[in-house]
């Protein structure tokens, strides 16, 4: 048997829920005729949109770019004619432009894109990421051409794909890893030949051990590594994926680059690979459909910009008693009421959970108990920032910025309080305020 | 189809089921053992110590709720901290304690112990061993007329403790120290309170709570083994005067304290290292009382004197940041 690597402070086991969509197959769903294209999917410089309501667009059309360093591209899933360009709810911000797409189902392409081409040159690797309009798409949305290069003093010897895939209910990566197998481990090896790190590690939860067979099975590159994680949350975290997989600790309020370190998700290497290999933008993805108030529960391959309503309806429909739709996984998701929110390039998974399945109780006092402290995977003191940050008492609430906001200390708090929410919102408020202060 | 209307709230949406309430039953349940050997040597004095303290603590404790304006007065009173409160106090009582003074003792340590302080979570003493340390201060006859195992004649008797204290080690030198810790009635000793009797009965509880991860191994564990290394130096060093490490093991309150008290978690440090400092100083400060202390034990005074140090404790160990 495989060493099996984890993490070493903290963390939790919550249920895994994974066998609901663990086996489905990913299936395409076809564009719908209306899509809904938010203009900032990205974490950086907001983007202007480059077209305006009545035109006519072609499939992998650039729709919106920006300036500046961190920034992204957002193109066309569908050929089809602009409707118009409307504020609207969507995952990443509370209300933002949203360019809506009517459908023409010609499916017109934009020429030279989706199209095999000869190899790209080193040099022009970092431009075409960014012309494809790649992020991460395991949540965080940061714009991959810059995490791919970072500054010059920085050696990176290191890359890693993150495939912990450590929220309950998602199996997008695994299914991914399963039937992309290929692309993936390509799209591994063009990152190691584009970039001057020479040594790859694929970290894989052994809750998936089907991915994990398979990537080993067709794994030829001596390059490329891939590593059995012991299934703990949040072993899909950043710093504590590093740690597990290399035993090098990002120090605090430094990034991985810091440490010579690059980390991927899955489905931003295959994003990668269909840029590179296909000049294909990124305009679909992969997402897990789950929970006990979904019909059927599945893996699809949707455009960018269809509505949750859209992907509700074609994975059968609703449960009457689903009582919670949740853009994202169950510890970290974000949850809505509205079903008019459309799918972007970091929706990795859409739940719709019912009562048997959220554990809802009354938020007591603190008894002091220390689970928190105990599952932090930072080392931090969730009760006490809880509290600091409640009472937006600035000056001791300076860890709060160390958070990754994993969720493991409300999920163990015995008092059900509410940890992790009442600490975001303070690391928003104490942010603020340290902006101000300069 | 989309009529769902769906309910919006923070993430996350999972939840570990473990509970204050299960947090509270467990200790009770973990007291158990603890709790039928005191019955089963004093009998109907026992239940009468027993029933009465739970039964005054828990109306106490709904009543400063009431004072308080609280809703949820009844379900509040059994989320069994005070339940908890009420038999750690009756543990802490010798058998032959009236059952005004257990109603005292009841009312001391929900308005002195809990309530004064805002209730649950934000008393900075153990309720039931302020209480204790009240009556003991208040009623020192009562409080320490021990009776003797199973007999229940007139006679009192001095405990092990107490004999040490007044008699000098040559008194104690002779007990079986296996019956001491099992339990069992010893000729012309005292038991003391009626939970501190058997280390065994505690042990067993104690190792539940650990085992079902309620309490970290390392409080008791740390508590015990100072009081054995600091009794021990002393006892290698001069065995006439002192009593064997052993002794003190098996004697008085210890195993009760460092099992079901130095671990109540409102009132010891949150922090790792705050912990192991905590049991630590609890160790010292109970063996100092115990070797030079005007009173035979110390376990109650030890452990209030650290609660006192807590906010101090939580405040001096810093918990050492991932990447820091």
């Amino acid at each position: 048997m495989a060493e099996k690597f984890t993490f070493r402070k903290g963390g939790i086991h919550p249920d895994e829920r994974k066998h609901l969509s663990e086996n489905a197959k990913i299936k395409r769903m076809d564009a719908p005729d209306m899509l809904y294209i938010a203009v900032n999917q990205h974490l950086g410089a907001p983007l202007k949109s480059l077209v305006k309501a009545g035109d006519r667009v072609l499939k992998n059309q650039l729709l919106a770019e920006g300036d500046g360093v961190v920034t992204s591209k957002v193109h066309s899933p569908v050929s089809g004619e602009i409707a118009e360009i409307k504020q609207m709810l969507f995952p990443n911000e509370v209300k933002g432009d949203v360019i809506v797409i009517k459908n023409d189902k010609k499916y017109e392409k934009t020429p030279g894109t989706e199209e095999k081409r000869t190899a790209v040159k080193k040099e022009d690797f970092i431009e075409t990421i960014k012309n494809a309009g790649i992020i991460g798409m395991g949540g965080a949305g940061f714009p991959t051409q810059v995490k791919l290069n970072p500054p010059k003093d920085k050696k990176c010897d290191i890359f890693i794909i993150n495939a912990a895939e450590c929220e309950p209910y998602l199996t997008t990566d695994s299914r991914m890893m399963i039937e992309f197998t290929s692309e993936i481990l390509e799209g591994a090896k063009i990152i190691l030949d584009m970039t001057s790190i020479n040594k790859c590690i694929i970290g894989i939860e052994e809750n998936k051990k089907e991915a994990y067979d398979k990537m080993i099975t067709e794994n030829k590159d001596q390059r490329i590594e891939i590593r059995l994680l012991k299934t703990k949350y949040p072993q899909g975290a950043e710093k504590q994926l590093i740690y597990a997989l290399t035993k090098r600790v990002v120090p605090i309020r430094k990034l991985p680059f810091d440490i010579g370190v690059i980390v991927q998700n899955v489905a931003t290497v295959k994003s990668i690979y269909d840029a590179v290999i296909f000049n294909k933008p990124l305009t679909e993805r992969v997402l897990t459909v789950s929970g006990l108030g979904i019909k059927e529960p599945s893996n699809i391959l949707a455009p960018i910009g269809v509505s949750v309503q859209d992907v509700a309806d074609f994975c059968g429909g609703l449960n009457p008693d689903a009582k919670y739709m949740i853009n994202g996984g169950p510890m970290m998701g974000k949850a809505f009421d509205n079903m008019m929110l459309p799918v972007t390039k970091t929706t990795s998974g859409l739940l719709f959970l019912t009562d048997k399945e959220v554990f809802e109780t009354e938020e007591n006092v603190c008894i002091r108990c220390s689970r928190c402290i105990m599952v932090c995977p930072m080392g931090l003191n969730p009760t006490f920032l809880k509290e600091e940050s409640d009472r937006r008492n600035y000056e001791k609430m300076d860890d709060v910025l160390d958070c990754i906001e994993c969720g493991s200390c409300s999920f163990v708090c015995p008092s059900s309080r509410q940890l992790a929410s009442s600490i975001v919102k303070g690391k928003q408020k104490y942010s603020k305020y340290i902006k101000r202060g300069k | 189809m989309a009529d769902n209307k769906f309910t919006v709230r923070p993430a996350p949406f999972l939840k570990k089921q473990t509970d204050v309430k299960m947090i509270m039953w467990t200790v009770v349940l973990a007291l158990l053992p603890t709790t039928v050997w005191a019955i089963y040597l004093y009998k109907f004095n026992a239940v009468v110590v027993i029933l009465s303290t739970i039964l005054f603590t828990e109306l106490f404790e709904m009543l400063f709720l009431k004072i308080r304006g609280r809703k949820n007065i009844v379900a509040t009173a059994f989320d069994g901290s005070a339940f908890i409160t009420g038999l750690l106090l009756a543990l802490n009582l010798p058998s032959t304690a009236p059952w005004w003074m257990c109603a005292v003792g009841a009312f001391v340590a929900m308005l002195f112990g809990k309530h004064i302080f805002g209730g649950l979570g934000h008393n900075p003493f153990n309720p039931a061993l302020l209480a204790r340390v009240f009556l003991l201060l208040s009623f020192p006859t009562l409080m320490t007329t021990w009776k003797q195992g199973i007999s229940l004649d007139a006679m009192s008797y001095a405990t092990p403790l107490g004999m040490l204290k007044t008699e000098g080690v040559a008194s104690v030198q002779n007990l079986d120290y296996w019956r001491l810790f099992a339990g069992l009635p010893v000729n012309g000793v005292g038991g003391g309170s009626i939970g501190e009797i058997s280390e065994l009965a505690v042990l067993i509880g104690g190792i539940l709570l650990i085992a079902l991860r309620v309490i970290p191994f390392f409080i008791p564990l740390i508590y015990i083994l100072t009081v054995y290394g600091f009794t021990w130096i002393f006892y290698a060093s001069n065995p006439s005067m002192y009593a064997s490490p052993v002794f003190h093991m098996v004697t008085g309150g210890l195993f009760l304290g460092a099992f079901f008290m130095a671990t109540d978690m409102v009132t010891t440090p949150i922090t790792l290292k705050g912990k192991v400092i905590f049991a630590f100083g609890c160790g010292i400060i109970t063996s100092l009382i115990r070797l030079f202390g005007a009173y035979p034990e110390g376990v109650s005074f030890a452990i209030l004197i650290m609660e006192t140090l807590t906010p101090t404790i939580d405040k001096i160990t810093k918990i050492k940041k991932f990447g820091a």
